[in-house]
């Protein structure tokens, strides 16, 4: 799988996740423009803790789906490291592909 | 195997229990996917047996991996595989209890979390887990056993809370002594205090088990979660 697709496909997770729960709850508000470098999760985050879980599990679902693979992306590491690695779509793409990479 | 019917996931569904339990759901209309480390005698149009392990973390994660290729979704988890280890804690030797804290605590840990991944999909899902009246009954020789489904009962809690957003109930239940391959080595005249300290004075059956679990995970207990049922009045 390539970056760009994969960064097609984290984006298109945020924003169906986003559409479900309707931010702010107001239908006619138009979604937020997200790209690889909007805030995601902490300081001016578009979602919460909550929101992050459901949207790297379907990330993850994606995937292993599309890859036939058994991808866990909220593994050990991906804790523990010092900056997370869901601050920004382009940081959730870039570790998942790590881990993508890491099987092959 | 068919389309319409509900899935259920049987861990530890070779014998015992876990194989009473898979027959129950067919006749009430699930397919059942049950797992266990050997084959299972087993063998109905509406059953399907995957070996794995459900200690070890690869293994849980191909099960799922062909439930999801496979059946696409998953409406109820029975985490009931499980095994013992009776000693008393001065002779319990370092690996047993890994083992039993493997099997019962993480093994359960694991395939909640893997199977909540597939019922969030749908909103819905119910899982329940096996405890024990050992628990409750602090029983005395079996310190790795009874810490084990503490940690399950407490794991219980947890996961109630935690994906109840996600219309998944989780409930535990603890069987009092059945006979089966799991309480074969201890001793009748101990099987005789433990059923003297119950309320109602005889052996658990398979039946007794079914019957709290097909309340659990009927559609109209999704206001019941977090909770422990114990069977025989402990
Ligand atoms: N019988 C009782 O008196 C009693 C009382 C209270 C609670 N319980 C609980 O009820 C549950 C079922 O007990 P049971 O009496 O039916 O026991 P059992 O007859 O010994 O059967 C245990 C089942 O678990 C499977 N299993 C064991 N380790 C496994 C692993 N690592 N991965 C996957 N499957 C595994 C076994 O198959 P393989 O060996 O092929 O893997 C078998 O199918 C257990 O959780 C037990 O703690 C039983």
């Amino acid at each position: 799988m390539e970056r760009s697709q994969l960064l097609t496909l984290v984006l298109e997770q945020i924003e169906e996740h986003l559409q479900q729960t309707q931010i702010g709850n107001d239908a006619s508000q138009p979604l937020p423009k997200i790209s690889e470098d909007t805030p995601l999760y902490g300081k001016d985050g578009l979602v919460d803790s909550l929101g992050l879980v459901s949207i790297v599990l379907s990330v993850e679902q994606a995937i292993n789906d599309e890859l036939d693979s058994e991808i866990v992306i909220a593994d050990d590491r991906a804790m523990s490291q010092k900056s997370s690695p869901f601050g920004t779509p382009g940081r959730l793409v870039d570790y998942t592909m790590l881990l993508i990479n890491e099987r092959k | 195997m068919s389309e319409n019917r509900p899935l259920a996931l049987v861990t530890g569904s070779s014998r015992g229990i876990g194989k009473f339990i898979c027959e129950k759901l067919i006749v009430d209309g699930y397919d059942v996917v049950g797992c266990s480390r050997n084959a299972s005698e087993l063998v109905n149009a509406h059953y399907q047996h995957i070996a794995a392990d459900v200690s070890d973390q690869s293994s849980v994660l191909n099960l799922f991996k062909q439930i999801r290729k496979e059946h696409g979704s998953l409406s109820v988890i029975i985490n009931n595989a499980g095994i013992a280890s009776m000693n008393h804690c001065l002779l319990t030797t370092v690996d047993a209890f890994d083992r039993v804290l493997n099997v019962n605590l993480k093994g359960t840990f694991l395939v909640s979390r893997e199977g909540a991944k597939l019922m969030r999909r749908h909103n819905f899902g119910r899982i329940v887990n096996l405890s024990t009246v050992a628990v409750p009954m602090s029983l005395e020789g079996e310190s790795a056993y009874v810490a084990s489904k503490s940690g399950v009962e407490a794991l219980t809690k947890v996961l109630a809370r935690e994906l109840a957003e996600y219309g998944i109930t989780v409930n535990a239940l603890g069987p009092s002594p059945i006979e089966t391959d799991l309480i074969k080595g201890v001793g009748a005249d101990k099987i005789a205090k433990i059923v003297n300290r119950l309320a109602l004075k005889r052996l658990g059956r398979v039946e007794d088990v079914y019957n709290v679990i097909e309340f659990f995970i009927r559609p109209a207990s999704d206001y019941i979660t977090g909770q422990v049922i114990y069977l025989g009045g402990i």
